[in-house]
């Protein structure tokens, strides 16, 4: 569901921070975010795939964020987050450095990408909100989501 | 009524028109083919018609009414044996009950069609008399009593829908006692079913210290949790029949359109599948159906003119056979041509010319599994270009399963397909590498082996890039875990040998990882095989290939549950899903299929190839024997030392000659006497003298010939002798080759108790006892030979191998006579070890005898130029004791033999 699509006006997103981006995702796509970061690696998985959890009795796939908006992964650190979204009854996580807040936006605050973005990052972004003297990048689920079959490399083995 | 109750009255008479049609398809066929009218089968089929064309009516389906209306005169008069049963009236009836099934899907869409057409043909057939002439030839005509019958069946069906169908459901439940349940609630029982198993493990898990009740209890769930997982699976459970039954339309349409004439046979119907397995096969199995029809079996001409009968056989059987279940498609067909099969390959670019020299028959014949194949040589439109094996291959796969073939030209094919009874909860064995833990299904594992420290260099060796365990006389290729799955090492084998943490690790940053040490990394490896260490290796089976896969740890037994991996995972070859541990952690399903095509990849089997061709080279092959594999009955494997034969004569009746009680055959004007192996060993008589053959050998000074029936194969045996369980006179042992037992044969021993020779030979009385010297590294052969000597009256000392030779040399100075030695030994061969021995003056003059297995001029030149004064074959007893004799008697002992 994209934020332009919200049922809801103003519309509740999560802040979160991914390596150099301050990223935005309408809280109503999210499942649960918690710190189950126990994660076992799929080896020659794309190189997007962190690994598999068990949440609550469900293989969840968690995807590398950062490495999806081009960005070396990251380490795991205190503040590190595991974002669950569901998509088309599927359940995928995502490792996040740190979340900030929930905030609530007004639609028509929510300005084009720029240029400079959509150049690296085509679909990823939606738009970009402000918030105070951050620029709040909206995710794209469907992006986040894709398994960009045509794209990904297996992580080279060493 | 309301509208949705009307609705809902109407779903349930078009279940109930779908139920009662198809059994009105396998109904006909089976009065087609059964040759004799069976008036019940009519009868059942006359009702189901009947009850369709009713209920039709009441909803005014009109095309389904009319059309059923015409079907039901057609078997009304069948009934009465007014019409007879005809591939033409069965072949209208057929299609029209098709038709109907395809305006049930859509009645009130379809409510209007026209089906005048099919109505005509059935008043057609109808019209046609019986052929029973005591019936009244003239048909009655049905129709003018329809709409009475209409109107009192509209009536019934009135009657009977207004009452929810429980009538018609209760009578079915006293003859069954079965019940509908909705699919959706039997999925969620496996689900629930599923996370039961999981919880179990959890609690089996922390039994540590729990109180005896909590013992027992636990103890009792684990027993009713299987229980309960076993009977949840029995609900899934379904007849293979179900799908089978569908192939007899199938094959009759299909062989109608292509013109040819098959009969189809069907075992195993009751052979029961988890329902998801058995909704899934029907594609691939229709698949193989349709090719066995369109490329395997010939049209009758075809067939007749090849000396086949008219009607080709195509069977389709289900078996359970060690926790799976397999599925045949056999047909006598054309069979699957090697040679079409290798040029289709090469001109699709799937493997190499060299790659194809390479590969046997049966392995050429499997390229045919592989991706962008055909070898329809035309585009036939029942079965397209004959592509999809790949697709059937990879279909079959994802439901865990594995199809193979095998197939002789001219005689036809055989498609084995091999699944697992259930996908959903598994039994296997759980491993560990890395601090990793993965799963291999039970259903894919054929042993567990672990290789103690010391062994493993001798049994696991490398050839170039491949890995090979040896085991029991085969080569088996090897793959370590953390190769097939791309595990980063993390962790090494420390100064103090213990393992430690690599500080670095992380478990997700691959990058730092990288950082690893190339040097570092492979001191490793080596280390990790060094003589220190101790190796585990599962042997695992996908399909015909098997393999082994090295492992850090072996750890559990259990049971798990298969739980999918996600959408993003689905290009991950290697695993068939995850599982949640009883700790919670997660264990990887190995997909031991997809892991192995690593191994028979193009490059995979080559190196395989030449690992087992640089296995033969290699010195460690010291009981090889070249031998001919003979049968006589066809049941007994009978080996024979190639070395020893001098030639095989092929028999024929006016060749051969009885005289005096005795079979001889004359060649080149003088008799060879032919010996029949079963009047010394035990085994069965060859089945016709005159289609045989002699093999020819020389014998206590003449030639003999030893009749066999067949010759099967010449081969290089590496596999150990085995002289306790076939022990008997005239064998010598038994060995395995190519996983059959085959009897060594003493062919000297058969020559000498059929011909009537004493087993001691007279020979001239020495004036001492000679000392023979035997040195020789295999017990068997060096008790043959100390054997041969002895009894011919010489004294012999043993050695195991060159060394010991050398040092016996020395403790008996002046005593020694003669050497008989081996080649191929450890430590010291006999090559090196003659050397040695014609460098000392003490010992320089002695008469060495080398033996051997195998003969080549290559080898007999080295001898030569080491100093050996004659070659023999091992188990030649006659030519050995003959040589013997003539150093030691026949010659002067102070003739010097050095080195060339």
């Amino acid at each position: 569901m994209t934020v332009a699509h919200a049922a809801v006006d103003p519309a509740q997103i999560a802040v979160f921070h991914v390596g150099r981006y301050v990223c935005g995702l309408l809280i109503s796509s999210i499942q649960e975010i918690n710190k189950n970061l126990v994660l076992t690696p799929v080896h020659e998985a794309p190189a997007f795939v962190r690994g598999i959890i068990n949440l609550r009795g469900n293989i969840v796939t968690v995807i590398d964020l950062s490495r999806k908006l081009g960005l070396e992964s990251t380490g795991i650190q205190p503040s590190t987050r595991n974002v669950i979204v569901r998509h088309d009854r599927e359940m995928v996580g995502f490792v996040v450095d740190a979340v900030d807040d929930i905030v609530e936006i007004e639609m028509s605050t929510i300005l084009p990408t720029p240029s400079h973005l959509t150049k690296e990052l085509g679909d990823a972004f939606q738009g970009v909100v402000q918030l105070g003297n951050e620029l709040v990048a909206l995710l794209e689920l469907e992006y986040l989501i894709s398994d960009h079959n045509a794209n990904w490399a297996a992580t080279p083995t060493p | 009524m309301s509208d949705e109750e009307d609705a809902e009255m109407l779903q349930v008479f078009l279940e109930e028109a779908r139920e009662h049609l198809d059994g009105v398809e396998g109904a006909l066929l089976s009065l087609e083919s059964s040759g004799t009218v069976d008036m019940d089968v009519i009868n059942e089929i006359f009702r189901a018609v009947h009850s369709v064309k009713g209920g039709a009516g009441f909803f005014g389906l009109n095309a389904i009414k009319t059309l059923s209306h015409a079907m039901e005169n057609v078997l009304g008069k069948m009934r009465k044996a007014e019409l007879s049963v005809t591939p033409e009236v069965i072949g209208v009836l057929l299609k029209s009950a098709d038709t109907l099934v395809k305006l049930i899907g859509n009645p009130v869409e379809t409510a209007a069609t026209d089906v005048s057409g099919l109505v005509q043909e059935l008043e057609t057939v109808e019209r046609i008399d019986a052929k029973t002439p005591d019936l009244p030839p003239v048909a009655v005509e049905v129709p003018p009593k329809t709409d009475v019958l209409d109107t009192n069946h509209g009536t019934a069906i009135a009657t009977t829908v207004q009452k929810p169908p429980t009538v018609d459901k209760l009578a079915a439940a006293v003859a069954e006692s079965s019940i509908r349940v909705h699919i959706g609630i039997l999925d969620r029982l496996m689900t629930l079913a599923g996370e039961l198993v999981l919880t179990r493990n959890q609690l089996l898990q922390s039994q540590d210290g729990a109180s005896a009740n909590s013992v027992d209890a636990t103890q009792r769930i684990d027993h009713i949790t299987t229980e309960l997982q076993d009977a949840i699976m029995a609900t899934r459970m379904q007849s293979i029949g179900i799908v089978f039954q569908k192939f007899r339309r199938v094959v009759r349409d299909l062989a109608n359109a292509l013109g040819k004439e098959v009969d189809l046979t069907l075992e195993g119907e009751e052979v029961e599948l988890d329902r998801s397995i058995v909704e899934a096969i029907g594609d691939p199995l229709t698949h193989l159906v349709r090719n066995a029809l369109d490329h395997g079996i010939e049209r009758p001409e075809v067939r007749s003119a090849r000396d086949k009968p008219r009607r080709g056989n195509l069977r389709l059987s289900a078996f359970h056979k060690a926790g799976q279940v397999i599925i045949e498609i056999a047909d006598d067909g054309a069979g699957i041509d090697p040679a079409k099969v290798r040029a289709k390959a090469l001109e699709k670019g799937i493997c190499t010319k060299d790659q194809l020299a390479g590969m046997s028959e049966s392995a050429v014949i499997k390229l045919i599994f592989r991706p962008g194949f055909s070898t329809a040589t035309e585009v036939t439109e029942v079965s397209g270009r004959g592509v999809g094996m790949d697709v059937v291959h990879s279909n079959l796969s994802k439901l865990g399963g594995i199809v193979d073939v095998q197939s002789t030209v001219g005689a036809g094919s055989l498609m084995r397909i091999k699944l697992p009874l259930t996908l959903a909860i598994i039994p296997c064995l759980l491993v560990a590498e890395e601090r990793e833990s993965f799963a291999i299904p039970q259903a894919n594992l054929i042993e567990l082996h672990r290789i103690v420290a010391s062994e493993v260099k001798d049994r696991v060796r490398r050839f170039g890039d491949v890995l090979v365990l040896r085991l029991r006389g085969e080569l088996i290729p090897l793959i370590r875990l953390r190769d097939a799955l791309g595990i980063p090492t993390r962790s090494y084998v420390s100064e103090s040998d213990t393992r430690e943490l690599d500080q670095r690790q992380t478990g997700f940053d691959r990058r730092q990882d990288a950082l690893l040490d190339e040097q570092e990394r492979r001191r490793e490896t080596d280390r990790r095989h060094s003589h220190r260490s101790a190796v585990n290796i599962a042997i695992v089976a996908a399909g015909e290939f098997r393999y082994g896969i090295m492992v850090e740890q072996l750890l559990d037994s259990l049971e798990i549950v298969v739980k999918p991996l996600g959408r993003h995972l689905r290009h991950c070859d290697s695993y068939a899903g995850a599982t949640i541990l009883g700790d919670g952690r997660l264990a990887l399903i190995l997909d031991v299929v997809s892991i192995a095509s690593r191994l028979q990849s193009a490059d995979g089997s080559e190196a395989l190839a030449s690992a087992k061709a640089a296995a033969h080279k290699t010195s460690d092959a010291q009981d090889r024997m070249t031998l001919m594999l003979v049968e006589n009955s066809g049941e007994e494997l009978m080996a024979i030392p190639l070395g020893l034969i001098e030639r095989i004569e092929r028999l024929s009746r006016s060749d051969i000659q009885h005289v005096g009680g005795k079979r001889t055959l004359t060649y080149r004007g003088r008799n060879l006497p032919l010996l029949a192996i079963e009047e010394v060993v035990k085994v069965k008589p060859s089945r016709d003298i005159a289609a045989a053959y002699a093999v020819v050998y020389r014998s206590h000074d003449r030639e003999v010939g030893l009749i066999v029936s067949s010759l099967i194969d010449i081969v290089d045996s590496v596999a150990e002798l085995d002289v306790l369980t076939h022990r008997q006179p005239g064998v010598f042992g038994s060995l395995l080759v190519d996983g059959h037992i085959a009897l060594l044969l003493d062919i000297h021993g058969i020559a000498r108790d059929l011909l009537g020779i004493p087993e001691v030979e007279e020979k001239p009385v020495p004036e001492r006892t000679h000392t023979i010297l035997v040195v020789e590294d295999s017990r068997f052969f060096r008790e043959r030979i100390v054997e041969f000597n002895r009894q011919a009256g010489f004294d012999v000392v043993a050695a195991e191998d060159g060394m010991l030779g050398l040092e016996v040399l020395e403790q008996h100075v002046g005593e020694i006579d003669l050497i008989i030695t081996d080649i191929e030994m450890p430590r010291l061969d006999g090559f090196e070890f003659t050397r040695r021995v014609r460098a000392d003056k003490r010992f320089a003059h002695l008469p060495i005898i080398a033996v051997t297995s195998l003969m080549g001029e290559e080898a007999e030149l080295r001898g030569k130029q080491a100093g050996i004064t004659e070659y023999m074959i091992k188990l030649d007893r006659e030519r050995i004791m003959q040589r013997v004799n003539h150093y030691l008697f026949g010659q002067s002992k102070d003739t010097h033999w050095s080195a060339a």
